[in-house]
């Protein structure tokens, strides 16, 4: 009888791409540090080895067509047009631009506000911001044990840097684009986003990923989120990427006492794609709004995992994920809810809710509740449920056809989560791209 | 307009219901069709409209509009609509995170593709709207709300005739749209309904209660039971079911 097998090797390629990575970095004078994080990173990575789906937070999500896949890291190079790839593009924003991996400033606009610093990440560690990024990126955090946050560490090569000072309201959402042309075929783009919120400062962030059909890329990134006393952050990320691509995100984001974050996970694109959320709210009486939508179809599989840590009192979480599966597409929704032992009062509520527009789809749920103290107010849930064949046919006998009928409901379905989007330019623009879903 | 021939119809592999059914409804012609609880007419109303619960055994539906001679059966239920077909529901169905003003434009808008006219643009058929709420007596505010989410049972027939005022149907089936309502709210349904009675307009009312009849005068009533027809006449029929029940005719086969 063979050995389980329970880890798979880092691909040997892998290496490679570290050394190159590190070639390119000391031509660009990268700092030292870095090299020593990149070094350390991949060495806790060949360590632990790649999860099989033995490991319990992987069971439903195999990844090794994508272990056995060849990727290429980004290339510079001139870049072509740009806009057509952005099919939610929205006016009066700041826009940072990656187009393949690489930091474009050419099609970035960008108008400076006091006490906004934004930087993309090679210029932040070059120049003054250095240090207090040094310093972030030194801190650990929960999920720095997870294989593709390793990975990250190790390869990342664009990402961005964003800092708000106490006090600050940013009056334009800032929106991180990461385009995937197809032009380099098979490029493992690892971006890093690191975000510092002051004390009562308040700021939009949006996080695309859009990759252009035939782009077989990878996208491995990290966004941190680093929340102060009574600041406001809206936050919203959506992945749209090729059909043929894989993608693997980690977003963590802590929060001090009586602060806002509103976490919104939209997910369309990519053949597989791994989700992980870690939200710990770290001060009294913080609050969280955390809500995903997710529609999926073919053979996509999108897993999420996520993680709200109620660490003091007071705290408030609120959790939505929602999401419509069509053909043989398949959704993992893995949420816990931490209640440590000295959070009392928390109020927490987490609901997953699928609706499966095939026989062949499926759905692996599981909400979970770990409270450890008796003065709390949790609740969750979840559901799988069919299209309701009583409403098709009540549109149907107003003159709507079947096919039309069923997207009106489907969409009807996540219409609460889109309605939590408060900003709603961004609603707009979600809205549009979820009609591209069902072939509009 | 509608002639239904020796219609024969049961739940997809399920027991029969309707067991030979025959009507003609010309164009300008009110019926009325009115018998037991259970005896099949939803069933028929349904299966006009082209409900996929049930199975046409045996039987034919055809449809006229314009000189066009159509066999319903072949049709989907949402080309039946678009083709001028309108059922009142008896049971209005609830559509949450749908609001009636987007419902309303979409089923309109549809009809308009299927019959080759332009569509509405969202400020036109707001005036239409706007105008059709106020023939209906009801509260502008209701449009933003979820199709029948809530509403209570008047409202939601009400509802109905609000969407037929704004389809504009050849042919209306209203399946028990009084039961429910108040007396001013039938007085209203009743001229909405009036309201369409045109010489090329239709329309086959299903009714336990001849009070309705009172305010949609029908040319033609029939006595539904276990199925089938079991008696057709005039207006006098409706009377005299109201004052002796359906004891009488139950197990008098086809009149
Ligand atoms: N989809 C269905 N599945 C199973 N049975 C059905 C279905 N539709 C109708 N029936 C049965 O067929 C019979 C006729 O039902 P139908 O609703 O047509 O009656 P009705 O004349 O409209 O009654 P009412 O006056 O109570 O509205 C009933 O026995 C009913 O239970
Ligand atoms: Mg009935």
């Amino acid at each position: 009888m063979n050995a389980v097998v329970t880890r798979l090797a880092v691909p040997d390629g892998y290496a490679g791409l570290l050394a190159a990575v590190l070639r390119d970095g000391a031509g660009r004078g990268e700092p030292e540090w870095l090299a020593t994080r990149r070094h350390g990173a991949f060495d806790r990575l060949r360590a632990m080895g790649f999860p099989t789906t033995r490991a319990e937070d992987w069971k439903y999500t195999n990844i090794r067509s994508l272990l056995d896949a060849t990727f290429t890291l980004p290339r510079r190079e001139p870049v072509p047009e740009v806009k057509s790839l952005i099919p939610h593009h929205l006016e009066d924003e700041n826009e940072l631009i990656f187009v393949d991996g690489c930091y474009a400033p050419e099609h970035s606009r960008f108008e400076p506000e006091s006490g906004l610093h934004v930087v993309s990440l090679e210029d932040g560690l070059r120049n003054g911001d250095g240090e207090a990024l040094r310093q972030r990126l030194a801190e650990s955090l929960p999920g720095d044990d997870s294989p593709f946050v390793c990975l990250n560490a190790a390869l990342s090569g664009c990402g961005v840097y964003v800092r708000v000072d106490r006090g600050v309201t940013v009056s334009k959402r800032i929106h991180l684009l990461f385009l995937t042309t197809g032009l380099q075929p098979g490029v493992m783009v690892s971006p890093r986003v690191v975000v510092d919120v002051g004390a009562g400062a308040q700021v939009r962030l949006a996080q695309s990923h859009i990759g252009r059909s035939g782009a077989a890329a990878f996208t491995n990134v990290v966004t941190d989120l680093h929340v102060g006393d009574n600041a406001n952050v809206f936050y919203t990320k959506v992945q749209s990427e090729a059909p043929e691509a894989y993608h693997c995100s980690f977003v963590r984001s802590r929060q001090a006492a009586s602060s806002v974050v509103t976490l919104l996970d939209f997910t369309i694109g990519a053949k597989l794609a791994r989700n992980d959320l870690y939200a710990g709210l770290d001060g009294e009486g913080a609050e969280l709004h955390l809500d995903g939508l997710y529609a999926v179809r073919g053979r996509q599989l999108v897993d999420h995992h996520t993680t709200v840590d109620h660490r003091v009192p007071r705290g408030l979480s609120r959790q939505i994920y929602k999401g419509i599966l069509n053909d043989s597409a398949r959704v993992v929704f893995n949420g816990k809810v931490l209640v440590r032992p000295g959070a009392k009062l928390t109020d927490g509520y987490q609901i997953n809710q699928n609706l499966l527009l095939s026989r062949s789809a499926t759905v692996n749920t599981k909400p979970q509740l770990e409270i450890a103290n008796d003065d709390v107010k949790c609740t969750h849930g979840a559901t799988i449920g069919q299209i309701n064949e009583d409403q098709v046919f009540y549109l149907q006998s107003r003159g709507i056809a079947k096919d039309a009928a069923v997207a009106m409901l489907s969409r009807a379905f996540v219409e609460d989560v889109l309605f939590l989007v408060h900003d709603k330019p961004l609603q707009e623009s979600l809205r549009a791209l979820l009609a591209t879903y069902f072939g509009k | 307009m509608l002639t239904i021939k020796n219609l024969h119809a049961r739940v997809v592999e399920g027991t029969p219901i309707l067991k030979g059914i025959s009507l003609e409804v010309k164009a300008g012609e009110v019926h009325a069709i009115m018998g037991p609880n259970g005896s099949g007419k939803s069933t028929l109303a349904r299966i006009i409209a082209g409900h996929p619960d049930y199975q046409v055994t045996d039987g034919t539906i055809e449809y006229e509009v314009n000189r066009r001679r159509q066999n319903l059966l072949d049709l989907e239920p949402h080309e039946r609509a678009c083709a001028g077909i309108f059922l009142a529901f008896q049971y209005p169905v609830d559509v949450p995170g749908v609001s009636n003003a987007v419902f309303l434009r979409a089923s309109f808008n549809a009809v308009c593709r299927y019959q080759g006219l332009p569509e509405l643009d969202p400020l036109d058929f707001d005036d239409l709207l706007k105008e059709k709420l106020a023939m209906l007596d009801m509260n502008p505010a209701y449009v933003d709300r979820p199709v029948n989410v809530d509403f209570s049972g008047g409202e939601k027939k009400r509802n109905e005739i609000l969407q037929m005022a704004i389809l504009n149907p050849r042919l209306a089936v209203l399946d028990e749209t009084d039961s429910g309502l108040d007396v001013d709210s039938l007085k209203l349904v009743a001229e909405g309904v009036n309201r369409l009675r045109t010489p090329t307009n239709a329309t086959l009312m299903i009714t336990h209660y001849e009070r309705l009849l009172k305010y949609i005068r029908p040319d033609v009533v029939h006595v539904l039971d276990a199925g089938r027809i079991v008696r057709t006449g005039d207006y006098s029929l409706a009377e005299e079911v109201e004052r002796r029940g359906y004891d009488w005719l139950q197990g008098a086969g086809a009149a």
